[in-house]
């Protein structure tokens, strides 16, 4: 299709023809919704890709009435400037291209100056002396951040030319690749030339045009040695990249619908589990007791309302019991939902046979809570067993146990606040000046239905759909190859990632071309917009189009294109050098806003979907799973509290013991353990052989002494001194004689012990059990 | 008197016999709760843990006067009680009184003595009387006996009869000092302090004999609701039915229990009683009244044990759990 006709359609259809009007609706959406720009330095926390819109010239700024509402009131433009070099007047720019190759200079200018010769081997870095190309007042700030310079030029004189020149020029350059002409006379040429240049090195790889040459001639000044060169990330080639999406698109659906499945399994096994109780509970057989007091109060416990905590059921139903008159029971209710509560912070254990004093005892480690429940504990006692009047004591109590209660609660919702204000909203609505909540503001005020595009690209089947494609949103090879399908379908796809762009299209992105200023419209659009119409981006990035692509340039800067449209079957592909148009920022600048509304209305879609840094790809590790999802700082804080749990609970893991100190065991120690044995192994009967023996020995040595062996008058000796009847003692020893004879290892029985228990009674009774 | 008054009284007893006996708090408060309740005391530990000391300096505090016998293998009754003496320039019998006829009695090593002798004092702490010769004698009023044994040495000691331990309200442990209460103690000893002679102890007395009946008397002002009667009543129960006790505590155990547990109460400021003071004072009250079953000694259980395991299960009455 012609290129010029689409255009010409465009304007015809473009529902909205007055630019300025785009202007100044645009403006008032701005006053309307207080996006969350900078009030002032000291509270602004600009990201880096919103620091660049404060970098632009301040003839750029001139356009843009409300630039103070994005940046600070004071802020220069300097840092937005400075990423690659900050010394001084010595710094680094360059040229990238993407997947083709890089191109970096250097340059040094302390004078504002555009000095310098051209660099040896006839590749020059770009030239930049757009300090002169706008008003003339920057040169310093900005030539600072410019390539190398090729040829010698003068700020202050060759502005207005090196603008016009630089842009017709380029444009040329874009056209007539390979006319590199590394001209040290001209500023005006040198841009163009450069321009060339970069085109050519396109394909080549990567070549260098140092900047410390180039100084040196122009400004005849030492110049410094150039700091060191920041590293290219590194770049992963496909097929890892492959493996690892795939690795990281099955771990985490596996992962998530197991944490589902086991969570969803457990609600219903509760359920299920309370069900069948309360269905056996209810299955009384006639004659089972009726119901008890306390099961009619649990019941009505339970009846309350669902929402409602125990602790909150106990206190309600203290205040119902108040209310009726039973103060007892409403204090009992009190001091239950105390200890209810300590229980859930794990200080006590609740158990019917703890006593108030054990529950106190219990929390002398935390004394800030021993002490009001301590005074609580004592003012339920008072009513409980003390007889003390429990309508004036139960106001206390309850106000007690309540703000007790109650702080805990209030720790928790101020954790719950804390939390929820962590979260980062995930909406398109997004309001800083790098998201998108602006736009999606203007396009609805004209009836343009966009959303943030929810659904993988693949499932992309609306034919009259327009997807735009924003910063971080890189597609991989696979949903490359179903966009362009879809777009040849009649699929309508705006490219403004910032690169990686398929080969296919021919296509790439040059980033920091810095050649400033205004985007201009090809000749037709100017016709139409008007000269005094401007479009302003930051960062000066530009494409690169190759020889063979079907690409048509519709926005130019200077010396590079800026927008592309290609024609793809039915559908229709835009490519911006970046995403600047379609962020909050952009369109307080120039008529950035008349752009991006006429182009989405000239496109004319039903639908209009954005994808973004949470497009449709997952994250390749958990790392940028949790950045994506913007979880970190919630973590941070769960750790924190974590943190903060245990030093407040202390770090042991389990139940202080002492230490068992080793030590050499006592007699009485062998010969408790030694009985042990014997009661574990049920040998009671060879217990008391060994015992009876040495008793009757001892009891003959004792009282005896010599009168005889016979048992009859031992009995009758020890039936004198215990003051036992003689037969009960005559049969202890006949029972100890008749073990003493059995040879048994094993067996017996607690008779055993008895009677071992009543000859140790015997031998107490005579001297002693031991002698 | 009231309660704030008794408490007061009982926090200065404590705090001067404190000031001597340093280290012991359970046992101070033990000894005077067994005052108050009108029992007596069996202390149970070795040799040189002031045991004498404590009756001496409770007997100064309470402004009462006091006694020590020392139990070995020949006294004889009459040595405790006394007896009928003849006056020959008389010639007339006239009694004696023994050093049972005071109102702080120290015991020492009661169990050095044989069954006979140490009967001699089973009237004199059930009754407050001492009978001799079919003359029945009143003892000062309060009367009140500390006996001490020594778990140790058994080499020529008779056990407590059964009937002789129960006359006492409590069996209290005294174990050794720690190590910075025992660095106290000598520190105290280098600036001059001597366990023989109390008066430099600066001990001063609190009440006398008849504040402390008074104190005695105001314990029938204690509440005890009724719940804890079932409480105490199903804990002396559970000593009878537990299979690890072969001899659980009488009906005297109850009453010494609710008696222990009025005057806890009353020293705690509060004019009724509640389920742990009674849970507090059950160990000393029943250990001595138990015997425990031989498979039980056995296994190494204590009488302390099983009444643990018998507190663990007893419902704690009006409890909300």
């Amino acid at each position: 299709m012609n290129v010029a006709a689409l255009f010409a359609l465009w304007f015809a259809s473009a529902p909205v023809a007055d630019m300025h009007e785009f202007r100044t609706q645009a403006q008032e959406l701005f006053k309307q919704k207080k996006y969350h720009f900078c009030k002032d330095k000291k509270t602004c926390s600009l990201s880096a890709e919103e620091m660049k819109w404060c970098g632009l010239s301040s003839s750029e700024k001139s356009h843009w009435s409300d630039f103070e509402q994005l940046c600070p009131p004071d802020y220069d433009g300097q840092s937005a400037f400075t990423e690659d070099g900050e010394d001084g007047g010595n710094s680094e720019g360059g040229i990238t291209i993407r997947g083709v190759s890089r191109v970096r200079g250097s340059s040094e200018d302390k004078s504002g100056s555009c000095g310098g010769e051209a660099a040896e081997g006839g590749v020059e870095g770009t030239q930049d002396c757009s300090g002169g190309q706008g008003a003339g007042n920057s040169g310093a700030s900005q030539s600072r951040q410019m390539g190398s310079i090729s040829g010698a030029s003068e700020s202050g004189s060759g502005k207005g030319q090196g603008q016009e020149q630089g842009g017709s020029v380029g444009e040329e350059g874009s056209q007539q690749q390979g006319q590199d002409t590394a001209s040290g006379s001209s500023h005006g040429e040198g841009q163009g030339g450069n321009a060339d240049s970069m085109a050519n090195d396109g394909g080549e790889g990567s070549s260098r045009g140092e900047g410390e040459d180039a100084g040196a001639g122009g400004s005849k000044e030492e110049v410094p040695p150039p700091p060191e060169k920041p590293q290219e990330p590194e770049v992963l080639p496909p097929e890892r990249l492959e493996a690892q999406a795939s690795t990281a698109s099955w771990i985490g659906p596996v992962l998530f619908w197991t944490i589902l499945v086991l969570g969803l399994g457990f609600v219903i096994f509760v359920i299920l589990r309370n069900f069948l109780s309360s269905r056996s509970g209810e299955k009384q057989t006639p004659d089972a007791p009726s119901r008890t007091r306390k099961q009619e109060e649990q019941t009505a416990l339970l009846a309350q309302p669902a929402s409602l905590s125990d602790i909150e059921r106990l206190l309600l139903r203290a205040q119902q019991a108040a209310a009726s008159g039973n103060y007892e029971a409403a204090v009992g209710d009190c001091y239950a939902a105390l200890l209810r509560k300590l229980e859930q912070e794990g200080l006590v254990r609740l158990s019917r046979f703890n006593t108030s004093g054990d529950y106190v005892r219990s929390l002398a480690a935390h004394a800030q809570v021993q002490i009001p429940v301590q005074e609580i504990v004592r003012r339920v006692d008072q009513v409980q067993f003390g007889a003390h009047q429990p309508q004036e004591l139960f106001t206390q109590i309850f106000s007690q146990v309540s703000a007790f209660v109650r702080t805990s609660i209030h720790l928790a919702c101020l954790f719950f606040i804390l939390t929820i204000a962590a979260c980062q909203k995930i909406e398109p609505k997004d309001t800083r000046p790098a998201g998108q909540a602006a736009l999606i503001d203007l396009a609805t005020a004209y009836e343009l239905n966009i959303e943030h595009q929810k659904w993988p690209i693949t499932q992309l089947d609306r034919k009259d759909q327009t997807l735009i494609l924003l910063r971080h949103s890189n597609p991989r090879s696979e949903q490359w190859d179903a966009l362009l399908d879809w777009v040849a379908d009649g699929g309508s796809l705006i490219v403004a990632n910032g690169g990686g762009l398929p080969e296919e299209l021919g296509i790439s992105v040059i980033e920091r071309n810095h050649l400033g200023g205004p985007l201009t419209f090809r000749q037709a659009w100017a016709e139409r917009l008007g000269t005094d119409f401007k479009l302003f981006v930051p960062d000066y990035n530009t494409l690169l189009v190759a020889e063979n692509s079907q690409a048509s340039v519709v926005l130019s800067r200077n010396a590079g294109p800026y927008g592309v449209w290609i024609s793809r079957g039915s559908g229709r592909i835009v490519v911006l050098a970046d995403d600047h148009l379609f962020t909050n920022g952009a369109l307080l600048a120039g008529d950035n806003a008349a752009f991006v509304v006429g182009v989405l209305s000239w496109l004319g879609s039903e639908k209009i979907g954005f994808v973004d840094a949470q497009g449709w790809h997952g994250p390749h590790n958990p790392f940028e799973a949790i950045a994506n999802s913007r979880l970190l700082p919630i973590l941070l804080q769960f750790m924190a509290l974590m943190g903060i749990f245990f030093v407040h609970r202390g770090v042991t893991l389990g139940t202080p013991r002492n230490l068992i100190v080793k030590s050499r065991r006592a007699f009485t120690q062998h010969v408790q353990a030694l009985g042990i044995q014997y009661a574990k192994s049920r040998a009671s009967r060879y217990a008391l052989r060994l015992y009876a023996t040495w008793a009757l020995e001892r009891l003959r040595d004792r009282i005896m002494l010599g009168k005889g062996t016979g048992l009859f008058p031992l009995a009758k000796a020890v039936a004198q001194q215990t003051g036992l009847s003689e037969g009960e003692v005559m049969q202890i020893l006949v029972e100890a004689h008749s073990a003493r004879q059995e040879a048994a290892a094993r067996g017996g029985s607690s008779e055993d012990l008895q009677l071992i228990h009543k000859l140790a009674r015997i031998m107490q009774t005579t001297g002693g059990i031991r002698s | 008197m009231n309660i704030p008054q008794f408490s007061q009284l009982c926090g200065q007893i404590c705090t001067q016999v404190g000031q001597v006996l340093l280290g012991q708090k359970e046992v101070i408060d033990h000894v005077l709760v067994a005052i108050l309740a009108r029992g007596h005391l069996l202390l149970e530990g070795v040799p040189g843990l002031g045991k004498t000391l404590l009756v001496r300096s409770l007997a100064t505090v309470l402004g009462c006067h006091s006694k020590r016998i020392q139990f070995t293998p020949d006294l004889m009754p009459s040595d405790v009680t006394g007896g009928n003496i003849f006056n020959q320039r008389t010639e007339q019998f006239e009694f004696l009184p023994g050093p049972v006829f005071t109102q702080l009695l120290l015991a020492d090593e009661i169990n050095r003595a044989p069954a006979k002798t140490q009967s001699a004092l089973l009237e004199a702490m059930q009754e407050r009387s001492v009978s001799i010769d079919g003359v029945t004698r009143p003892l000062p009023h309060p009367f009140f006996v500390l006996a001490t044994q020594n778990p140790i040495e058994s080499q020529g000691t008779y056990p407590l009869p059964d009937a002789q331990l129960d006359r006492f309200l409590f069996k209290i442990h005294v174990s050794h000092p720690a190590k910075a209460i025992e660095k106290q103690l000598l520190t105290n000893v280098l600036q001059g302090f001597d366990a023989a002679a109390l008066e430099t102890a600066k001990l001063v007395p609190v009440i006398d004999s008849k504040i402390l009946v008074d104190m005695q008397m105001f314990l029938n002002h204690i509440r005890v609701d009724e719940a804890l009667l079932d409480y105490i009543t199903e804990i002396i129960s559970q000593t009878r039915s537990h299979r690890s006790i072969y001899l659980g505590a009488s009906p005297r155990a109850s009453i010494a229990l609710l008696q222990s547990a009025r005057a806890w109460a009353a020293m705690q400021s509060r004019e009724f009683v509640i389920p742990d003071d009674i849970k507090y004072l059950a160990p000393a009250v029943l250990r001595h009244r138990l015997v425990l079953q031989p498979e039980a000694e056995f296994e190494g259980l204590s009488a302390d044990s099983c009444i643990q395991s018998i507190l663990q299960d007893v419902p704690v009455p009006k409890s909300v759990a």
